[in-house]
């Protein structure tokens, strides 16, 4: 189970239209990833990392290439169709949380169930689940600016495990964040990877970041020039 | 899952309240503008209505022979023969037909020295109860010999000795009456005797008639022109055709007219007036539209606003799990609850104005001269039940239009969301 491919890419093209100009972001990437593997994509601004995360996150449709994700080709597939896909598949941490700022924080993690269909109390009863389980319980009730980044960043994490999805997708998660605070929330996305076997993939700039993932991918100029394991289940697991 | 995506519709509403409330406000002025106008034609009609008459003189048409040239083939044109009368009675929505027998003479009326006059009409006495006449004294009834009178022809009588003229009242019910009859050559007088076995009550139709059993209507008239009535020739001089309500009316009435004769009545007067009203409630309607159609604009501008501010709020819905119609959902319940909330206090404010309106009509003084109501083109007295009328549809469309107001003017804005690119969404700033 552990070996086979969750997601998987072949010849991944993608061109942005800037101004009449053609930006041709990815060239033709092909990889793998295996189920419950930590996946850390490096690169320099603009060699398509992100781009690569939100193609394989069902955000945006690749212009050429094929993405199979958890036995699903999402390129071809309608918006609808995508929008249960992320609902189901694969969850969202972003650099800036992306919290909204009028909802507490158990509103904010109960956000996804509503577009599940999920009625109010089991919504809740859940998001209270996963905000204890990253011990925030004490904060539920505060709203994303009575908290501290980290603080928001776990109320996202929470969001992102809301559906519980088998990938966790994360977009510069510690960019906002001091040292200190990012090592935690690595640790955290880490131990999902590890206790509880999700898929993991994190899109950062970050080396000291990257030391949690099993195995880094290295893009430039829309090309993985770099794919390399690392030893990190031994250094970070965590109790 | 549409009251959890209302549910976060409303949230959305109640965290720009200030914003809420303004383009809320500019629905509740063109709600209020629509109401208040609509209401006020509905409360003058139903004044000019109630002026008009009673219900029963609005099923009447009073057929004619048709006045006016020949017709183009030189025809006559038709008559009110008793073949004509039966054709009348096979015209759907029809209830009853009442043919009547004018008098072809002057018939002066004589009580004790006094001297009155009147329209005589031979009616048949078993039609009577269609005629919708009741009776203030006496029985409505019509025996050989037996008359009854309207309410104004005992008012109106004289004494020929005086100089001057001045309306002295009999109260003919108990008068011992006489009917002086012309012949048609002026040579000579015929005095009846008469029973008045009723005095009608107030009808506008009546109240100068006197009402005679047709024979003997035609009695007086074979003595009038000296000639028996030949059954081949004989006309009637009126026929009342009674519709079964009001509304079969007006097309009892064209079908008469379409065989050839005239045909009017308060009912069919009554119908213009309603095409008046009903051209007035679309013109005034219209102005309170115009009114809305401001606030709509508010409504869209205010959607297009707050898309703009939430655009990574609408990327993070999709990124969740939101599909496309999820968000245009969301959008098109909070435009929609800003028409709804809108419409609603503009039925508040037009429910108060409609109280304020009415209350100082009702405590105006009456009368003429008297008070500052004197610029309505209407009699305030006729206002029973108030200037402005708001009936419950009334409300319910306005709640309804001011919703759908609100639902037009945010799908454009709402479907902007909808068609967002997530990841655009996401990293918008």
């Amino acid at each position: 189970m552990a070996n086979q491919p969750i997601i998987q890419g072949r010849g991944i093209d993608k061109v942005f239209y800037v101004g009449g100009q053609a930006l041709h972001v990815l060239k033709g990437v092909d990889f793998e990833i295996p189920t419950g593997q930590f996946v850390s994509i490096m690169g320099p601004s603009g060699s398509g990392k992100s781009t690569l995360l939100y193609l394989i996150g069902g955000l945006d449709q690749p212009s050429g290439g094929q993405i199979t994700v958890a036995g699903k080709h999402i390129d071809g597939m309608n918006s609808s169709e995508l929008a249960e896909f992320r609902r189901l598949t694969v969850g969202f941490v972003f650099q800036s949380f992306h919290l909204v700022p009028t909802m507490t924080a158990l509103e904010n993690v109960a956000l996804p169930g509503i577009f599940a269909g999920l009625p109010r109390d089991l919504r809740e009863a859940r998001a209270s689940r996963l905000l204890s389980m990253l011990t925030m319980s004490s904060r539920a009730d505060h709203r994303p600016s009575q908290l501290s980044g980290g603080q928001q960043q776990r109320v996202a994490i929470a969001r992102a495990l809301f559906n519980n999805p088998p990938i966790i997708m994360a977009d510069e998660p510690t960019g906002a964040l001091d040292s200190k605070t990012g090592q935690n929330v690595m640790r955290m996305l880490r131990w999902l990877c590890t206790k509880q076997g999700r898929t993991v993939v994190v899109v950062t700039h970050d080396q000291s970041i990257a030391q949690y993932a099993d195995r880094k991918l290295e893009l430039k100029d829309g090309r993985i020039v770099g794919d390399y394991l690392t030893d990190a289940r031994g250094k970070h697991d965590v109790a | 899952m549409f009251g959890e995506l209302a549910h976060l519709a409303v949230h959305n509403l109640l965290r720009a309240r200030a914003r809420l409330a303004m383009t809320a406000g500019g629905v509740l002025v063109g709600t209020t503008a629509v109401v208040i106008l609509i209401a006020l034609t509905i409360g003058l009609q139903r004044s000019a209505e109630a002026g008009i008459g009673q219900n029963a003189t609005l099923t009447e048409i009073n057929v004619y022979p048709s006045w006016g040239p020949p017709q183009e083939d030189g025809a006559e044109p038709p008559q009110l023969t008793p073949a004509a009368v039966r054709a009348f009675y096979q015209i759907e929505g029809v209830a009853a037909v009442i043919p009547m027998t004018s008098l072809q003479s002057w018939g002066e009326l004589i009580a004790d020295d006094y001297r009155g006059g009147g329209q005589v009409l031979g009616v048949d006495p078993q039609l009577l109860p269609y005629l919708g006449i009741t009776a203030q004294q006496g029985q409505l009834s019509l025996n050989p010999g037996d008359v009854l009178v309207g309410a104004q022809v005992g008012e109106n009588f004289y004494d020929p000795q005086s100089e001057e003229y001045a309306p002295v009242q009999i109260d003919l019910f108990s008068a011992a009456l006489e009917m002086q009859v012309y012949n048609n050559m002026g040579t000579g007088t015929r005095e009846v005797d008469m029973r008045v076995a009723a005095v009608l009550a107030d009808n506008p139709n009546y109240d100068y008639a006197i009402l005679m059993p047709t024979q003997d209507v035609i009695q007086l008239n074979e003595w009038v022109s000296g000639q028996k009535t030949d059954p081949e020739t004989f006309r009637y001089d009126q026929v009342i055709v009674r519709a079964v309500d009001r509304e079969a009316a007006t097309d009892v009435s064209s079908a008469i007219k379409e065989l050839g004769y005239s045909a009017g009545g308060l009912g069919e007067f009554l119908n213009q007036l309603n095409g008046f009203f009903t051209t007035m409630r679309l013109v005034l309607g219209g102005v309170g539209g115009v009114a809305l159609l401001v606030a709509a604009f508010g409504v869209a501008n205010t959607m297009t606003m707050a898309i703009l501010e939430r655009t990574r709020e609408i990327g993070l819905m999709k990124a969740v799990g939101a599909t496309d119609r999820d968000v245009l959902t969301v959008f098109l319940i909070e435009a929609a609850l800003v028409g709804l909330s809108g419409g609603a206090a503009g039925i508040g404010a037009s429910l108060l104005i409609q109280n304020v309106v009415n209350e100082a009509i009702r405590s105006a003084p009456a009368g003429d001269g008297g008070g500052g109501m004197i610029f309505l083109p209407v009699d305030t007295s006729q206002l029973s039940s108030g200037l402005v009328i708001i009936p419950t549809e009334l409300a319910l469309f306005a709640l309804l239009l001011a919703t759908a107001v609100g639902v037009v003017a945010g799908l454009y804005p709402a479907l902007r969301a909808a068609r967002m690119t997530t990841v655009v969404a996401l990293k918008t700033e």
